[in-house]
C-alpha cells in the first residue's frame, strides 16, 4: 500500500476517532446501560475473573452472555487507567470502522476518492452515535468485526486464515455473528437465484461458517438457552415491554436514525442489483441490508443494533451509487458541474448526518446519562447504609449495583430470572401504590431496605416523592434525588 | 462386501451401540438407573398401550420388581433394535455410508434418548413400526408385516396412521397391492377414530432449545441440507419428501408422539447431507474437515445437554427411598405434588387420588379449620413435601401456608425426614 493511502487512512480514522472522543469526554459517566459492563471489567481487573453468578442482581443470578469483550476491555487497563481505558478503547474499535469501510468501498468501486468519502461518512451516522458513543456495548467492536468478515469474504481465497480469525472473534463476543451467518446463507441463494456462477470456496465457507458459528453460541449460551428455550431471542423481555426493544421499523425512523443520503441512495442500489444487474460484491452486500430487514421486520433483532449496521451497509451501497453517479456524470455535458454536485451531495450529508450525530450526543448526555447527583447519592448509600437490598427503577438496576454496590430486585439484565414481570410490576407499585401497608409487605417479599429515587424516577411516574411516606418512611437523603429508608416491617398474623 | 467391510459395518455399529448406551450409563451412575419421569410408572399402573400391556403381563407374573426392571430394559432394547431395522431397511437405498450416519444421527438424537430412558411406549412403537416396514418389505413374509402393525395401530393410532401413511406414500409405486392390503388390515384393524383425538403437548422441536424430545439442530440443519442434495432425485425420492411433510404435520399436531418419527426422518436426510459432504471435493480441505468436526462436535453438544437433562431428572434415590418407607406404613391416600402421582403410587403402593384445586387450597390454607375440612373431604391421610416444594415451586415463605399449620402437632405427626424430605401423617380431624 502507498504512503500516501496509508496517511489519508490515518487522517480519515483520526478525524472520526477524535470528533468520537471530544463528545465522549464530555462526561466521565456512561449511559445506565453501561454499568453492568464497568462492573464486569472492574471485576476481571480485580480478579482475573469475570462475575458469572451476581450476588447483586435479582437477589443473586446467575450471569448469561459472552464475558470476551469484557475481558478485552480490561486487557486495555493494563496500558490505561479504567475510566480513560473505557472511552478510549470502544471508541477506538468503533472508528476502525471508517478504516474498513475504505477497503471495501474501494475494492468494490475502484476508486479512491468514492472510498475516502464513504469512509468518513460512515463515521457519522447518526444510530451508531446512538448506540455507541456513551455505551461500553460490545458492538463497538462487532459492527467492525462483521464488515472485516465481509471484507475478507470478498476475496476468500486470499483471505481465508483472516476470515477465520475475524469470524472466531466475532463469534466468541457476540451472537451477532448469527446475521453475519444468515446473510452469507441469503447471499447464496440470491447468487443461485441470480445465476452467478457460484464459487466453491464460498460455499464451503459458509457451510463452515453456519455449524460452527451456531455450534460455538450453543456452547457459549448453553445455560441460557435451555433456561429459555427459542424466547432468548427475545432477551426473556416481559411481554409488554417487548414493544420497547423490538419495535417496528418505520421508513421514517430509518431515514433519520441512517441518514437520508445513504439511506435513499442505499435502497436505489439494492433494487437496481437485485432487479436489474449481476455482481457479486452488490449481492452480498445486498443480501446483508435484506436479512437485516427481514429480522428487523420480524422483530428478531433489537432496533437499534438492526440499524446501526444495516446503517453502515447503506453506507457502502452509497459508495457504489457515488461511483455509477461519477461515471454517468462524465459522460454527459454536465461533467464540469461533477464537483458540485458532489458538493450537493456532501451538504445534505453534512445537514442530514453529521448534525443529527453530534445533537444525538448532546441529547444522550441529558436523558441517558446519570448527573452527578444520582452518583454522590449512591455513593452515600454505600458509605452511609448497610449492604442490602434497595429498591430502584428498572434502568436504574445496573448503576445502583455498580455505583452504591446494593441488591437490586430489577435491572435490564432478564435474562435467566424468573417473574421479572412480577417484579417489574411489583417496583411500580412500591414507587406508585397509594397504600403504606402493600409497599411494606412487597418490600418485606425482597427484603428491601432503602428506596432510591432519582428525578428520572420522579419524572416517569409523575411523583415528587413516596405516596405513603410517613415515619416509616424516613427521608435519608434529599438533594436532588431522595433516599428513603425502610423503617418498619408487617407483623404476620395468625390463622 | 470383503471381509474388510464387514469389519468396518461391524466397528462402527458396535460404536453406535456404545453411543446408545451411554445415557442408560450416565443414569446409571447419577441416579442409580431410576426410571426418569411419571409415564413409565404410569405404563406399570396403567393399559392401553403395547408398553404398558407387556409390562402388565410381566407385573402379574413375576411382580412389580421385575416390571420396573422391564420398564427400563424394553425401551433401550427397542430403540436399539429399532435402530438396527431402520439401518437394515436404509439398506434398501444401497448406500453403506447413509444407512450409517442415518442410525448415528438417530440413536444420537434426545428423542431417541429420552425414549430409552423415559418414553417407554414410543420406544415400543418405534420397534413395532420398524419391524412391521421391514418385514413389508421382505419377498414372501410382507403379509405378516400387519401383525406389528396392528399392535401399533391400537397402541397409538396417531403413530400408526403416519407410519400407514409413510408405507403406502413409499411403495404404492413399486408394490401398489401389497401397501393398498396392508395399510387398509392394520388401519381398519388398528386404528379407531376416537384414538385419533388426543390433546396436544409442547410443541418443542430442539434438543439444543432444552426439547428433551427432539431433534439436535445441526441434525435439523443437515436435514435441510439433505433436502437439496437430494433433490436432483426427486422422482425417486419422492417417498421421502412427502413422508417428511405427513410427519411434520403430525408433529405439529401431536408432537410427542412423532418426535421419534421427525428424529428418524431428519436423521435420514442430515445423513444424504454429510454423504455429500464427504464426498464432494472441496477446495479447502482444512475448512472440509473443520465443518465435518463441527458438525460431529455439534451432535455430541445436543447429546450431552439432552443427558445433563435427564440424568439428574426426577425421580432421585432419595424420593424412591422415602416413598419405600412409605409403603410400610398403613394405607391412606397421599396429599403431594399431582406429577408425583405415578411415582407415589408405583413405590409406596399408597393411594394419590385429589382434584388440583382442593390439592392447592390445601397448600395454602392459612386457617386450620378450613384445611381440616378439605383434608377430611379428601380422605388424605399423608402429606408428602420435598425442597423443590419448599423452595418456590408451592411456597415462596419457610412459614407459608400448610408450612405454617403443620406445627400444630395435634393434628400433624412427622413420619419421615431425610435430605429436605418430610412426610406428614394426618392424625386428627376433629374439626372441634
Amino acid at each position: 500500500m502507498k504512503a500516501s493511502r496509508i496517511a489519508v487512512l490515518i487522517t480519515v480514522f483520526l478525524i472520526v476517532f477524535g470528533v468520537r472522543l471530544f463528545l465522549a469526554f464530555q462526561t466521565p459517566e456512561y449511559n445506565y446501560d453501561s454499568y453492568q459492563e464497568l462492573r464486569q471489567v472492574e471485576h476481571i481487573k480485580e480478579t482475573g475473573r469475570h462475575i458469572s453468578h451476581d450476588p447483586l442482581s435479582y437477589g443473586g443470578k446467575d450471569v448469561g452472555g459472552s464475558p470476551f469483550y469484557s475481558y478485552i476491555l480490561a486487557a486495555g487497563t493494563i496500558f490505561m487507567p479504567l475510566d480513560i481505558t473505557l472511552k478510549v478503547l470502544p471508541n477506538a474499535f468503533i472508528s476502525l470502522l471508517a478504516v474498513i469501510i475504505f477497503f471495501i468501498t474501494l475494492k468494490i468501486t475502484r476508486k479512491r476518492e468514492v472510498a475516502l468519502f464513504t469512509a468518513i461518512i460512515s463515521g457519522f451516522v447518526p444510530i451508531i452515535y446512538e448506540t455507541t458513543l456513551y455505551n461500553l456495548s460490545s458492538l463497538c467492536l462487532v459492527i467492525p468485526l462483521i464488515f472485516f468478515c465481509l471484507h475478507f469474504f470478498m476475496s476468500i481465497k486470499t483471505s481465508l486464515p483472516w476470515f477465520l480469525v475475524c469470524f472466531l472473534a466475532l463469534t466468541v463476543i457476540s451472537p451477532l455473528a448469527f446475521v453475519l451467518i444468515l446473510s452469507l446463507i441469503f447471499y447464496l441463494a440470491l447468487a443461485k437465484s441470480e445465476g452467478l456462477r457460484m464459487s466453491r470456496s464460498e460455499l464451503e465457507v459458509v457451510l463452515f461458517t453456519t455449524f460452527f458459528g451456531l455450534w460455538l453460541q450453543f456452547l457459549i449460551h448453553k445455560n441460557t438457552l435451555l433456561f429459555h428455550g427459542s424466547s432468548v431471542i427475545w432477551k426473556n423481555i416481559p411481554a409488554d415491554m417487548i414493544g420497547r426493544f423490538f419495535s417496528d421499523l418505520t421508513v421514517v425512523e430509518s431515514l433519520v436514525s441512517i441518514g437520508v443520503i445513504p439511506f435513499v441512495f442505499g435502497v436505489y442500489i439494492i433494487y437496481r442489483y437485485i432487479f436489474k444487474e449481476k455482481d457479486r460484491a452488490m449481492h452480498l452486500f445486498a443480501a446483508l441490508a435484506i436479512t437485516l430487514g427481514l429480522l428487523l421486520w420480524m422483530k428478531l433483532i433489537l432496533l437499534s443494533t438492526g440499524l446501526s449496521i444495516l446503517g453502515i451497509v447503506l453506507v457502502i451501497l452509497l459508495g457504489k451509487f457515488l461511483q455509477l453517479f461519477i461515471n454517468y456524470v462524465q459522460k454527459t455535458k454536465v461533467a464540469r458541474y461533477k464537483n458540485l454536485f458532489l458538493g450537493v451531495i456532501f451538504t445534505v450529508f453534512f445537514i442530514t448526518s453529521i448534525v443529527p450525530s453530534v445533537t444525538i450526543a448532546q441529547k444522550q448526555l441529558v436523558e441517558d446519562i446519570p448527573g452527578q447527583d444520582e452518583i454522590l447519592a449512591l455513593k452515600w448509600v454505600e458509605s452511609n447504609s448497610p449492604e442490602g437490598t434497595m429498591v430502584a427503577e428498572l434502568e436504574e438496576g445496573y448503576l445502583v449495583m455498580a455505583v452504591a454496590h446494593r441488591n437490586t430486585i430489577i435491572n435490564p439484565d432478564f435474562l435467566l430470572t424468573d417473574n421479572v414481570a412480577e417484579r417489574i410490576s411489583d417496583v411500580e407499585e412500591i414507587f406508585t401504590g397509594p397504600h403504606k401497608t402493600d409497599a411494606l409487605s412487597l418490600l418485606q417479599k425482597y427484603n428491601a431496605s432503602y428506596i432510591y429515587m432519582s428525578p428520572k424516577t420522579m419524572e416517569k411516574y409523575d411523583i415528587i416523592g413516596l405516596p405513603y411516606a410517613d415515619q416509616c418512611f424516613p427521608t435519608v437523603y434529599d438533594k436532588g434525588v431522595k433516599i428513603y429508608k425502610v423503617a418498619c416491617r408487617l407483623e404476620e398474623g395468625e390463622g | 462386501m470383503n471381509r474388510k467391510e464387514i469389519l468396518m459395518v461391524i466397528s462402527i455399529l458396535a460404536i453406535v451401540l456404545l453411543l446408545a448406551l451411554i445415557p442408560v450409563l450416565a443414569r446409571g451412575i447419577v441416579s442409580e438407573g431410576l426410571l426418569i419421569g411419571p409415564e413409565p410408572y404410569e405404563a406399570i399402573n396403567g393399559t392401553g398401550t403395547a408398553f404398558s400391556w407387556m409390562l402388565g403381563i410381566i407385573k402379574s407374573v413375576l411382580g412389580l420388581k421385575a416390571a420396573l426392571t422391564a420398564a427400563k430394559a424394553i425401551p433401550i432394547a427397542s430403540i436399539i433394535l429399532g435402530g438396527f431395522m431402520l439401518f437394515l431397511i436404509l439398506r434398501l437405498e444401497r448406500s453403506r455410508i447413509v444407512s450409517l450416519l442415518a442410525l448415528t444421527f438417530f440413536i444420537s438424537s434426545s428423542a431417541a434418548i429420552s425414549a430409552m430412558l423415559r418414553f417407554g411406549d414410543y420406544a415400543t412403537h418405534f420397534l413395532l413400526a420398524s419391524l412391521g416396514i421391514l418385514i413389508f418389505t421382505r419377498k414372501r413374509a410382507w403379509p405378516f408385516s400387519v401383525i406389528p402393525l396392528i399392535i401399533m395401530c391400537r397402541s397409538s393410532p396417531a403413530f400408526g396412521l403416519a407410519i400407514l401413511v409413510g408405507i403406502f406414500i413409499f411403495s404404492a409405486k413399486r408394490y401398489l397391492v401389497r401397501s393398498l392390503a396392508v395399510c387398509l388390515v392394520s388401519g381398519l384393524v388398528g386404528i379407531s377414530v376416537q384414538g385419533l383425538v388426543t390433546v396436544p403437548g409442547q410443541k418443542l422441536l430442539i434438543a439444543d432449545f432444552g426439547a428433551i424430545t427432539g431433534v439436535s439442530i445441526f441434525t435439523l440443519l443437515a436435514a435441510f441440507g439433505g433436502m437439496f442434495v437430494i433433490w436432483n432425485r426427486r422422482t425417486t425420492m419422492a417417498g421421502y419428501y412427502l413422508f417428511l411433510a405427513a410427519v411434520a404435520a403430525g408433529f405439529w399436531l401431536w408432537p410427542s408422539e412423532y418426535a421419534l418419527l421427525l428424529a428418524a426422518i431428519s436423521s435420514i436426510f442430515a445423513a444424504f447431507a454429510v454423504e455429500r459432504l464427504l464426498v464432494m471435493k472441496w477446495q479447502f480441505n482444512l475448512i472440509k474437515h473443520l465443518t465435518l468436526l463441527t458438525i460431529a462436535c455439534g451432535v455430541l453438544f445436543s447429546l450431552l445437554v439432552t443427558l445433563d437433562t435427564l440424568t439428574v431428572s426426577q425421580p432421585d434415590s432419595l424420593m424412591v427411598q422415602s416413598w419405600l418407607s412409605l409403603s410400610r406404613m398403613p394405607k391412606g391416600n397421599v396429599l403431594s405434588l399431582e406429577e408425583y402421582g405415578p411415582w407415589i403410587r408405583s413405590f409406596s403402593g399408597q393411594e394419590h387420588s385429589i382434584q388440583t384445586s382442593d390439592a392447592y387450597e390445601i397448600f395454602y390454607a392459612v386457617e386450620l379449620k378450613k384445611a381440616k375440612t378439605v383434608l377430611a373431604e379428601n380422605n388424605i391421610s399423608y402429606i408428602w413435601i420435598n425442597d423443590e416444594m419448599k423452595n418456590g415451586r408451592i411456597w415462596h415463605q419457610p412459614e407459608e401456608g400448610l408450612l405454617f399449620l403443620l406445627r400444630n402437632n395435634e393434628t400433624f405427626n412427622k413420619v419421615y425426614q431425610h435430605a429436605g424430605i418430610e412426610i406428614w401423617e394426618v392424625a386428627n380431624l376433629s374439626l372441634s
